[in-house]
């Protein structure tokens, strides 16, 4: 990628650049077969059609057998929100019980949409992982009750990277209660790691495009039949009632070739990716002393790399990577402005003050070969630098961190 | 065969000029503007450059436009986040021929306990203000009145209405997704918008949200759109959005004047050539893109078919509701009579069309009429 775009983008669980071939097969959408995909017209039935074939093209790619059981959203935001609050209204939901299980490390859609539930009589139990970041099956059996109504257990974490071990949660909560309905966001994971959603025995699953090189506004919810929803978004007759509003062709078509072109290259993505994110690996443990790698070190995404960098200041870190035109992330771009510490790191107990210095190296389709050379001949540079104008290090950590935690009840917001 | 798109109300082509810009926005434009890296600053811009230029074209401020995924996502935010933030008013006044996403979303509401008035349609289809006078009281928590009506492109009296709501301290919300730039909006609480109605693409769109109202977000996570709206952003759709604006105020006049030629050369010739059809609303006022003609003795649905063997692409009403042949919600609302609302054809124009389109569309419309007639019993209800 350096080569190509003189950039080292590293921060595909950001977003990923959309594809060549994804730009193409959009491109006859927005002008010349731009109909409206519930007019009954020519167009109209064009624009249907080509919705539906992606459908089976992203069906194919999450492994289930009923591409109509896929709902386009705008994302996995909307997705997760539609999941979570939109099964807990479903009709008859609620006589069964109002209590809810979700891992503590879920995406702030998950979290949220859980907190407005509580507000509204709801019970949520947050599933504490363990330090790796692993949910374990005994603590889901453990969890669920017989007025659980969902457990929302997320695949691949962004900012960890850690997998979960899903169909052993899945039958875990099961055995426990048969009617109870599993939730996960499998965003993360979709087109960078194979994912087999049916096989796993999940209930409901979301994921969105841009994060395997479709563009952004595009997403959707799997929805196992007989698993009923309230929609969120009510109005015309789109997605079988359960998302209104005019499909939007193009990104549609977009995700469709996008998920084609995953399972295309998924042995690359996998197998190249994980080689590549293993040298950066060895290169930043020899390179560079005082470091933490977070998540699981086997169970996580090929492409992800995250660590605790000690002794530094991470906004700076970013920084100086961005001089070098290296783009990675310290957690989760949605958080990444609020200056809050991430609830994922703080799950799997990394103190606040360390957490200071996460660092994401998310890779992906373009990344080469010489892009991690470039990052290993880089990234400890930057490290030295931070480090000799940090006022901390070893000798005196733990009396800094004695001391940022006397203020630790001062609001940062 | 020639294909003449009429159904413009339902969704538009993009403009070649954005189409162009597509490739190389989706390439430059590629990184989340939540990321603080270099791309993301760049992606990060193209949206801070866009909204202040809507909220520019709106008179508005900034922060008072909230980007969202289409006009349906917008008018359920609205309502429904309206309804959790002002848990103390529960009555709802709202036209009958609202679009769907507008009056399902206060459907739901009724059944948590809210209280719904209907406001009196005239045969015209303009709405009945002293009625909404009388309706309004200390209860009265959303005032909701579409625009420019996107089945016969009535245009309500918008201004008044705002008036009366503001001098009363009510909130008022217009769906303007069809009158957008092409009538003029006043300053409401609330107006919703969706691009591909306006030659941008589909999945973006955006609602103004006037300051200081609290509003509960429909979606909860990352908290983007000033946190009432959670969601990556669509960088690409928001830069062609505000580009598709950029075009329509551009070129305003010349684009308002073709629809209106297009639209008076249809009425006239539907009333010089088909003299027994009904062109409804036709003395108030409408949008120049919408016109619905009632055929008397023909199923819509029959006629629409035909239309289509001949190339021409129209529809019988809402796009959202074309699955179910039920009558038209709104036709229904104006006082016509379920025969009369499922003979109704939607004829809705943009830019692109020509007047030999129009004169071609005419010419087969009148062919297939006498066809029909000539075989009333294959075709009769």
């Amino acid at each position: 990628m350096i080569e190509t775009r003189g950039i080292v983008y590293v921060d595909h669980l950001a977003t990923t650049p959309v594809a060549e071939e994804v730009i193409e097969a959009m491109m006859p959408y927005f002008r010349e077969k731009f109909g409206n995909p519930t007019s009954l017209h020519k167009l109209g039935v064009e624009a249907k059609k080509a919705i539906n074939r992606a459908r089976e093209q992203v069906a194919e790619l999450i492994d289930i057998g009923r591409p109509e059981d896929i709902v386009y959203t705008s994302g996995a935001i909307e997705a997760n929100n539609l999941a979570i609050k939109g099964y807990a209204k479903a009709p008859g939901i609620t006589r069964r019980g109002k209590h809810i299980v979700v891992s503590a490390i879920e995406h702030h859609s998950v979290l949220h949409s859980c907190k407005t539930l509580e507000k509204e009589g709801f019970e949520v139990t947050y599933l504490q992982p363990d330090e790796y970041g692993i949910i374990h099956p005994e603590q889901v059996a453990e969890a669920v009750r017989e007025d659980t109504i969902l457990v929302s257990i997320g695949y691949a974490n962004r900012e960890i990277g850690t997998l979960q071990d899903i169909p052993s949660l899945v039958a875990a909560a099961k055995e426990k209660n048969p009617r109870v309905v599993f939730h996960s966001d499998i965003a993360a994971a979709v087109g960078h790691t194979p994912v087999h959603v049916e096989e796993w025995g999940l209930d409901m699953a979301s994921f969105t495009g841009h994060y395997f090189y479709a563009p952004k506004g595009v997403g959707g919810l799997y929805v196992k039949k007989g698993v009923r929803l309230k929609p969120l978004i009510e109005g015309g007759i789109q997605e079988g009632g359960r998302r209104a509003g005019t499909e939007p062709v193009p990104l549609i078509v977009g995700m469709g070739v996008a998920a084609e072109l995953a399972i295309k290259e998924m042995d690359d993505r996998v197998n190249r990716l994980k080689a590549l994110r293993d040298k950066l690996k060895k290169g930043i443990e020899e390179k560079i002393p005082y470091i933490k790698f977070t998540g699981h070190p086997e169970k996580r995404l090929p492409n992800h790399l995250s660590l605790i960098v000690m002794y530094i200041e991470g906004e700076a870190m970013l920084l100086m990577l961005d001089i070098n035109k290296t783009y990675a992330a310290s957690g989760s771009a949605c958080v990444s402005y609020a200056l809050k510490q991430s609830h994922v790191l703080a799950a799997i107990g990394v103190e606040k003050e360390a957490s200071n210095g996460s660092i994401v190296f998310s890779l992906g389709r373009e990344n080469t070969e010489a892009d991690i050379d470039y990052i290993l001949e880089t990234y400890p540079k930057v490290i030295e630098r931070l480090r000799e104008i940090s006022p901390f290090g070893p000798e005196n950590w733990d009396q800094f961190t004695k001391k940022a935690d006397k203020y630790k009840n001062v609001s940062n917001k | 065969m020639k294909k003449i798109y009429l159904d413009n109300a339902a969704t538009t082509p993009v403009f070649d000029e954005i189409l162009e810009k597509i490739p190389e926005w989706s390439r430059e434009y590629f990184a989340n503007p939540n990321s603080i890296h270099s791309d993301g600053q760049k992606a990060r811009r193209i949206i801070d450059e866009s909204r202040r230029y809507i909220a520019s074209v709106l008179n508005c401020e900034e922060e008072e436009i909230i980007f969202t995924s289409c006009a349906t996502e917008s008018n359920n935010t609205i309502i429904k986040g309206l309804a959790e933030s002002y848990p103390e008013k529960n009555e709802i006044i709202v036209s009958p021929i609202e679009h769907k996403s507008v009056l399902n979303p206060v459907k739901y509401l009724t059944r948590k306990g809210y209280k719904v008035h209907f406001l009196k349609v005239d045969k015209n289809g303009l709405i009945d203000i002293d009625h909404l006078k009388n309706l309004i009281n200390k209860k009265t928590l959303l005032v909701s009145v579409i625009h420019g009506n996107n089945e016969t492109g009535v245009v309500q009296d918008v201004k008044e209405i705002n008036r009366i709501c503001k001098e009363k301290e009510i909130f008022f919300f217009s769906d303007t997704a069809q009158s957008f730039l092409k009538e003029d909006i006043s300053d409401v609480d609330f107006l919703s918008v969706s691009g591909h109605k306006i030659n941008a693409p589909k999945g973006i769109g955006f609602f103004k949200k006037r300051k200081n109202i609290k509003l509960t977000p429909l979606l909860h996570g990352g908290g983007q759109e000033f946190g009432l709206r959670s969601g990556t952003e669509n960088v690409l759709g928001i830069k062609a959005l505000a580009e598709a604006i950029k075009m329509w105020k551009e070129n305003r006049n010349r684009f308002l004047q073709h629809l209106i030629e297009l639209k008076k050369t249809f009425i006239s010739l539907i009333e010089k050539e088909l003299p027994g059809e009904e062109v409804v609303s036709q003395h108030v006022k409408t949008l120049p893109h919408i016109v619905s003609i009632i055929f008397r003795n023909v199923d819509a649905q029959t006629l629409i078919m035909a239309l289509n063997a001949q190339g021409i692409e129209v529809s019988s009403g809402s796009a959202c509701s074309s699955g179910t042949p039920s009558p038209s919600h709104v036709l229904l609302a104006y006082g016509f009579s379920e025969k009369e609302a499922l003979s109704s054809v939607r004829f809705s124009f943009s830019i692109f069309n020509t007047q030999e389109e129009i004169e071609f569309t005419i010419i087969q419309l009148k062919n297939i009429l006498n066809r029909l007639s000539n075989f009333p019993n294959l075709f009769s209800f």
